[in-house]
């Protein structure tokens, strides 16, 4: 059992693949993800004083009773959490970069959700505390160029494997729990498998009162032919309850990354949320970039 | 390092099973419920046996109302950075809920009771007016001239019609109207 966890944790990894994944994924986060009009966090501050009688902290900030802070403060926090995240892209002081962003991010993220949960952005800190306790910065970065070094030679192998796999299981329990959600609602007479459900749920996208638009609308095509409907049902829930066999064993992973990247492109075209991020993590932490790049 | 690396990924994956075994967020770990509830047991907007009903919000300061809800984008330049869900969803744990006429041949009836199941809608009068004055306010920092606000109850009863339009509703009713 511990010989099958070190193996599949501390295995050597490769430095590689885990600093394009920093370069690529926080580079995505920060230039576009950070620019979407949903995180201006200076806006959200704003927000929160004007509707606190209504907004409610969410839960590590909850939990811990972490109070809000003054408005001065919290300015000064969020131009060190994008400079942290910048300095972890360019890999200047990557692992004391990525844990200051990491903690400010736990508070600074924390106040989006406080009228509703913002499922998206869920990823980020985990990714953060994985590149910040692992050489993230060995390669393609200014600590590299200047020869310094965070960590003990005889670890570093194995802790750069450490957080490909921290963030690759991180993505694998998102995607599983999407899927754990839908499952559970199942039965024989309503769900997310139930004839007529995954058309409507198209359909109701169609209306402009609703939260997100398909760029294609199919609600009533899809609901002219119930074997696309329920094979688009079906596939999505195998996809989503097995993706974690992608983690297990290796070859699988080139069905089960693809396939859900298909759906989340399929969801953005045929129904409108944009789950853009997670594809990012993906498709970047997920791709032997090493076979490609010697 | 060793050790503090593998605890790490125990809290992980202990955090993530957690969420997903109580189907309930401890932010940052999440159970991930998008989509997965029974279409007709959405919570928001409510449909039932092909019928659409949802609230919108319109600027009712001239005669010509203007809907500050829909659009081709969930963030209103009015509502900036809030998307149109959440000011919607703040309104209905305020009482919006408890404002609709219950008709006992209203085919939406039990819905709204559903989708109202674990909410505070109980509304003495007063807090849904407090609330949706407290969104006027916030709407008037980005557009001064906005003076009055309407929550407008939408239904079209049958989304699968021909000759629906999914940005006309066939049946509209004022909830509550507040100015500055």
């Amino acid at each position: 059992m511990i010989e099958a966890w070190n193996e599949f944790w501390f295995a050597d990894g490769s430095f590689l693949n885990l600093a394009i994944s920093r370069i690529l994924i926080l580079s995505y986060f920060l230039f576009i993800k950070m620019n979407d009009r949903a995180f201006r966090l200076e806006q959200w501050q704003a927000a929160r004083e004007h509707f606190q009688d209504y907004w409610r902290k969410p839960g590590i900030l909850h939990y811990l009773g972490i109070p809000y802070l003054s408005r001065g403060t919290e300015v000064t926090l969020i131009w060190v959490w994008r400079l942290a995240i910048f300095s972890a892209i360019i890999g200047l002081l990557t692992p004391v970069a990525c844990l200051i962003a990491f903690v400010l991010g736990l508070y600074l993220l924390g106040l989006r959700h406080g009228l509703k949960l913002h499922h998206t952005i869920v990823p980020i800190n985990f990714i953060l505390i994985a590149l910040a306790l692992g050489p993230s910065g060995q390669m393609y970065s200014v600590d590299h160029y200047l020869g310094i070094q965070y960590f003990p030679e005889e670890h570093l192998a194995a802790m750069a494997n450490w957080s490909l796999q921290f963030i690759k299981v991180t993505m694998v329990l998102i995607v599983f729990a999407t899927g754990v959600a839908k499952f559970r609602r199942v039965s024989l007479t309503e769900g997310f498998l139930k004839k007529g459900n995954l058309s409507t749920l198209l359909r109701l996208h169609e209306f402009g009162y609703f939260w997100v638009h398909p760029i294609i609308p199919m609600g009533k095509w899809m609901r002219r032919f119930p074997i696309l409907e329920a094979s688009g049902a079906l596939g999505t829930l195998i996809v989503e309850l097995f993706f974690p066999l992608a983690l297990f064993y290796p070859i699988t992973q080139f069905f089960f990354v693809p396939s859900f990247v298909f759906l989340i492109f399929s969801f953005r075209v045929f129904q409108g949320p944009r789950f853009d991020f997670f594809n990012c993590i993906l498709i970047v932490s997920f791709m032997p970039w090493d076979w490609f790049i010697k | 390092m060793i050790v503090l690396l593998s605890i790490l990924s125990v809290v992980l994956i202990v955090g993530f099973l957690i969420s997903i075994a109580l189907n309930r967020s401890f932010w940052p770990f999440d159970n991930f419920p998008m989509y997965s509830y029974p279409v007709h047991k959405i919570r928001y907007p409510i449909y039932n046996d092909g019928g659409l009903s949802l609230f919108t919000l319109l600027d009712t300061t001239t005669d010509q109302h203007r809907d500050i809800i829909a659009g081709k984008t969930i963030y209103s330049k009015e509502f900036r950075p809030l998307d149109r869900l959440e000011i919607i969803l703040l309104l209905m744990t305020n009482g919006l809920l408890s404002r609709i006429d219950y008709d006992e041949e209203n085919r939406h009836k039990h819905h709204f009771r559903w989708a109202a199941r674990d909410w505070s809608t109980e509304d003495s009068g007063e807090e849904l007016e407090k609330a949706l004055k407290k969104v006027l306010t916030f709407i008037q920092k980005y557009n001064p001239e906005v003076k009055k606000i309407a929550i407008y109850f939408y239904q079209w009863n049958d989304i699968w019609a021909d000759e629906v339009d999914p940005w006309k509703p066939e049946k509209s009713e004022m909830i509550l109207e507040v100015g500055s």
